[in-house]
Formats: structure tokens, C-alpha cells, sequence
């Protein structure tokens, strides 16, 4: 039968093109430690539910002998498929194949799946392994970038957009990664910068190898432009699923409520607060204890650990959680923490998800060196994403909230749909050691015994202001709750805000301060 | 940690740990503030400048970067040389 033979022609055309760049580079792919582009896929996807476009795809190049070289895909495998049963596209950077090198139909190839995700409404997941761009194909290759990054930007708040770097992504290529919603790093296998150590070398003098420049754990702890940190591809790949299992698939797609479980019974709230208020405390264990099953999935956990991000779910729902860390930097708002809240807090606001806010901070970090970095530009992000933020919004203050901090977490005053205080919560301008130096400062310089009456005068101003009922007095904050009452609160809280619909005044859009 | 009259106990993030101690700024000393190669001085010691005047020219990503004396005042010693490939932070005049 004619068609047979046909059938034979395209099986045999399919095998050569899905081994890639050949044996010998999956065999060099395999020795650096890493998966090829095809296994990564199988990996994340469903079994068996992956299905890729545009394997035959050629590259257009002519310069520079490029006629007589044969790509296999252009370097480049995308697709659709599910996870766990939600649809996704995906595209991952074959390595095998000219080093992954993004040449014009590569682009295009990445642009095609870009554009299914965003008509469909499904999540975009991308693999970065790549040389960066193919040099023999010149402008074209910067081309092909530049409509990626414009697609990035364009789906940005439409669909949830994740990256995930298996392997070097430098350059122009790097703002891929940096565009997207959440980048998934691996330890010694990512590598992110923009120059590298070879060019810093030449031109600046200063020597650092790859790893120290912008492996996994320089962005996972240091830059803030990993999201994730995984010790190993497969890791890797869980953390993936585990955060597709949390986010709505789109802005318009509200996220099927799973059945709910209750939090960790071991988990006592009632005594993660110490005794003394001036020692730490986890905040996560509080968190942990008002979410389903204590699960609670950490974003961002080895940057600006000072404050605490992630997901969890109450009664079965999504919640994006915020709260002020304690055990790091007595909790303070600085530089990178004001990033790191305003960026989360705009996501769940742009995909719908409510928000929770734990409150326990004295303030700003102080310091010169914040100062200079400009922890007044970016301390104003977090009120931003705040005020800006219409999902619902619900702050628990747990203990302390001085001044500005106070203001910046969530209160009343930047429009929360409900606060609600521990009975430990102290809501001041200031923490009572300051506030009386300052406000008693005649009483105490004049007094006999200046350090008597300092403490004399820090406990009167403990007495009076350093609790929640002062700000309870003017409907500051809606109820004084028990510890052990928090989920009850919050489960009722987010069940009556629902159906929140605000409409502001119309704009093209604000002007956050970048 | 000390914030506003309260110590708190708390651990440090490594950033915080690592971070440069601000120390003021000397403008009698010109430093460089981008690496770069030195590709002509214009001054010698002992002369006498106004504010803005041109001081050396060195030349840093593809650019020829006009060094200017920031304030009235007399050299006192150059510590580079023609041609010398500079890093930042590098101490290139001192006024008197």
C-alpha cells in the first residue's frame, strides 16, 4: 500500500529529528549532569499527554555555510500537554542541537507556543538551555528575542508564565526568565548573567567563575531572580507540578476548589509567640497552623528571608500569604523584602487569588547603606502593591506594628478588607523604648535618676499604647481574636468577601515606583 | 539588633552580614568610578584648576570618559600612567 510506505518515510523522518542534536551530544548532554530536552518534558508532563509541534521546522540561514548544516528542530521542542490534568504549553531548548543556540525559526517556534498559550488561557512553562543567540544568523537571532520578550510581556497577568533555567541563559536571553512569573533554578546546572566571566575578565580585570557569578544559589539568595531553588532536575520538576497544583490557569479561570483538610493539630498556635517580645519566632509555624493539611508552599525562601511568601489553602481555596519574619532581621522592611511583597502581591492580585497578611515588624532596617540603595523608592513598592490590590484582602496583626511598617503591611488605611489583631499585638507609632526617649525627654534628662525614670516612663507608654485596643477604639482594626480563633476568622472573611468588585477611577494605568 | 531603642534577637541575612560599611566621601581624592584604561592626562602636579576643568580621559566601554576636577584646587600627585588599565575604585589624583 502506497500509504504505508508513506507512514514508514515519516516514522523514519521522526526518529532521526527526535534524537536531537545525535548520540554523541545526548551522551555530552548526559556527562554535564543534565536531561535532554525531550526528557525534561516527559518529566513534568503527564505520561503519555505530551504532544510536539512543529518538529520539522528548518532553520532559514544562509550566511556562513549555514545551507549545508541540518537542525534537528531547530534547537528548540515545544508543545502542549497536561499536568495533573490542567493544560499547558511548554517549550524546552534542545542542547544537543547547535547548544540549544535561538535562531530565527527557534524563535518563532517559541513564539507560536506563546501565542497557543495566550488565545487558550494556559499556563506557559519554558526551558532555558541555551548558548544564546546563533550568531551566524545575526540581527535575525536578536529579532527572534525581542518578539519572545514582547510576548512575555504582553501575557504578562493574562497567564501564569514560569521559566525554568536547566542550564547557561545569558545574555539578551536572561530577560526571558527575568519577565516571567516564577524561575525554577537547579544547583550547578543553572546559570544566569547577563556578561560573562570571560568578557568580565577582558574588560574589567575581576576574576569569579560561572557558579559564583550567577549560578543557582546567587539567585536564589542573593539576586531574588530565582523563585525556586532545587537541588536536582527531578526536584526541580516536582516543585513545578506542586506550584501548577496552586495557580489559577489564567486570570478569567478561577481555580477548582480541592477538598479541604484541616491544619497540623500538632502544631499549638496558641505558643509559637515567646514569652519575651523581643525574641524571634517563626512566623511560618503560624502559618503552618491556619492552613489545609500545614501545607504551605514557600516562594522565594533563601532571599529577603526577613519576610515570607508563598501559597496555601484555606478550605480547599488558594490563598497567597505575606508576613513579616522575626527569625531574620527582626523582621524589618528594607530593599529586597519591599520588592519581594510587592511582586507577589501584584500576582495575586492580576490571577485573583485573596490575600493573607501576618503583621510583625518595629520598622524599616535603618542603615546607611539601605538609605543609598533607596529603601524609600522601593519601601513605597509594597504600599503600591497594596492599595492598588482589589482581590480580597485580610491582615492578622500578630504583634508588633510600628509606625510606617504598620502602615505598609496591609492596614486598614490602604484599603484591607479586614484586620484583625492577636491580644500580643502592639499597634504604635513607635516601640515604646523610642517613643519614650522622645516624648519624655524633658522628664527624664531632669530626673534624679535618668535611667529610673526612662524605664518608669517605657512602662507607662508600654501600659497605654503598646496594645491593640487603642487601634481598636477607632475601628483600626475590625476584632481582637483569639490565637486559636485565627482560621475560624479567616475562613468566614474570605467566604463574605467573595463577590468583592471595586471600580476605580479610570487610567491607562498607575506609575508604580520601579 | 538595635532598631529605635530596641534590641531584638534575631539572625542576620548574609547580604546584611556582607554589606560595605558607608564611609564619606574624600573629594580631595579622584577616583575612578568605572574600570577602564587611562588614555591621556592633562594635568601635572603643581597646577592650579577651577572647578570642571578637565583633569585625564580615560577611556571605558567604548567611551572616552572625561575626568573633571570637582572642586577649585592644585594638584598634588597622579598615581596613574598613560595606558595603565585601571579597576574601579581606583585612587587616580589627589588634590592638595
Amino acid at each position: 500500500m502506497a500509504i504505508e510506505k508513506k507512514i514508514l518515510e515519516l516514522q523514519q523522518k521522526r526518529e532521526v529529528v527526535l534524537l536531537g542534536g545525535g548520540e554523541k551530544a545526548i551522551e555530552k548532554q548526559v556527562a554535564m549532569g543534565k536531561l535532554t530536552a525531550r526528557d525534561r518534558i516527559t518529566a513534568i508532563m503527564d505520561t503519555d499527554s505530551f504532544h510536539e509541534y512543529d518538529l520539522f521546522v528548518q532553520h532559514d540561514a544562509r550566511d556562513f555555510d549555514m545551507e549545508k548544516k541540518v537542525l534537528a528542530g531547530d534547537g528548540v521542542v515545544t508543545g502542549t500537554g497536561t499536568i495533573a490534568g490542567r493544560s499547558v504549553c511548554i517549550y524546552a531548548q534542545d542542547f544537543t542541537v547547535a547548544g540549544g543556540s535561538l535562531g530565527s525559526m527557534h524563535a518563532r517556534k517559541i513564539t507560536k507556543i506563546m501565542d497557543h498559550a495566550l488565545k487558550m488561557r494556559m499556563p506557559l512553562i519554558g526551558i532555558n538551555d541555551s548558548g544564546g543567540a546563533r550568531i551566524q544568523e545575526g540581527v535575525n537571532s536578536l529579532a527572534g528575542y525581542g518578539e519572545i520578550f514582547f510576548r512575555n510581556t504582553l501575557a504578562s497577568g493574562v497567564i501564569p508564565q514560569i521559566s525554568v533555567i536547566l542550564g547557561p541563559c545569558a545574555g539578551g536571553a536572561v530577560y526571558s526568565p527575568a519577565l516571567t512569573d516564577f524561575v525554577f533554578v537547579v544547583d550547578n546546572i543553572s546559570k544566569m548573567f547577563i556578561t560573562g566571566p570571560e568578557v568580565i575578565k577582558t574588560v574589567l580585570g575581576e576574576e569569579i567563575s560561572m557558579e559564583d557569578l550567577g549560578g543557582a544559589r546567587v539567585h536564589a539568595e542573593i539576586t531574588g531572580n530565582a523563585h525556586f531553588f532545587a537541588k536536582s532536575e527531578q526536584e526541580c520538576f516536582e516543585q513545578i507540578k506542586k506550584l501548577i497544583s496552586f495557580i489559577p490557569s489564567s486570570n478569567v479561570n478561577k481555580l477548582c476548589i480541592i477538598e479541604d483538610k484541616e491544619p497540623d493539630p500538632s502544631i499549638k498556635i496558641d505558643s509559637i509567640l515567646p514569652e519575651d517580645t523581643k525574641m524571634p519566632y517563626d512566623v511560618r509555624d503560624v502559618i503552618r497552623a491556619v492552613v489545609d493539611d500545614s501545607d504551605f508552599f514557600e516562594i522565594q525562601e533563601l532571599w529577603a528571608a526577613n519576610l515570607v511568601i508563598g501559597f496555601g489553602r484555606i478550605k480547599g481555596e488558594t490563598i497567597g500569604f505575606v508576613a513579616n519574619q522575626p527569625l531574620v532581621l527582626a523582621g524589618v522592611l528594607d530593599v529586597d523584602s519591599s520588592d519581594k511583597a510587592a511582586r507577589f502581591i501584584r500576582y495575586c492580585d492580576a490571577f485573583n487569588i485573596p490575600l493573607v497578611t501576618f503583621v510583625d515588624l518595629p520598622g524599616y532596617l535603618p542603615g546607611v547603606d539601605q538609605e543609598h540603595a533607596g529603601v524609600i523608592r522601593h519601601g513605597a513598592k509594597i504600599l503600591y502593591a497594596y492599595s492598588e490590590a482589589t482581590v480580597p484582602k485580610i491582615s492578622v496583626i500578630l504583634r508588633k506594628a510600628y509606625g510606617g511598617g504598620y502602615i505598609a503591611m496591609n492596614s486598614r488605611h490602604l484599603r484591607a478588607d479586614f484586620v484583625f489583631a492577636w491580644p500580643s499585638a502592639e499597634i504604635a507609632v513607635m516601640g515604646p523604648e523610642g517613643a519614650a526617649n522622645i516624648i519624655f525627654k524633658k522628664e527624664i534628662s531632669e530626673a534624679k535618676n535618668p535611667d529610673e525614670m526612662r524605664k518608669i516612663k517605657v512602662k507607662e507608654y508600654t501600659d497605654k499604647f503598646a496594645n491593640p485596643y487603642v487601634a481598636a477604639s477607632k475601628g483600626y482594626i475590625d476584632s481582637v481574636i483569639e490565637p486559636g480563633e485565627t482560621r475560624k476568622f479567616l475562613l468566614h472573611a474570605i467566604e463574605v468577601s467573595k463577590n468583592k468588585f471595586i471600580a476605580g477611577p479610570s487610567k491607562k494605568h498607575g506609575i508604580p515606583p520601579f | 539588633m538595635n532598631i529605635l531603642d530596641t534590641i531584638y534577637q534575631t539572625t542576620y541575612t548574609k547580604k546584611f552580614e556582607q554589606r560595605k560599611k558607608w564611609k564619606a566621601l574624600n573629594l580631595k581624592q579622584i577616583i575612578s568610578f568605572i574600570p577602564g584604561t587611562i588614555q591621556n592626562i592633562l594635568v601635572k602636579p603643581g597646577q592650579k584648576l577651577k572647578k570642571g576643568d578637565k583633569l585625564l580621559i580615560l577611556e571605558s566601554m567604548k567611551m572616552q570618559n572625561i575626568i573633571r576636577i570637582p572642586v577649585d584646587g592644585v594638584i598634588k600627585s597622579i598615581h596613574v600612567k598613560l595606558e595603565q588599565k585601571i579597576a574601579k575604585n581606583t585612587l587616580m589624583v589627589e588634590l592638595e
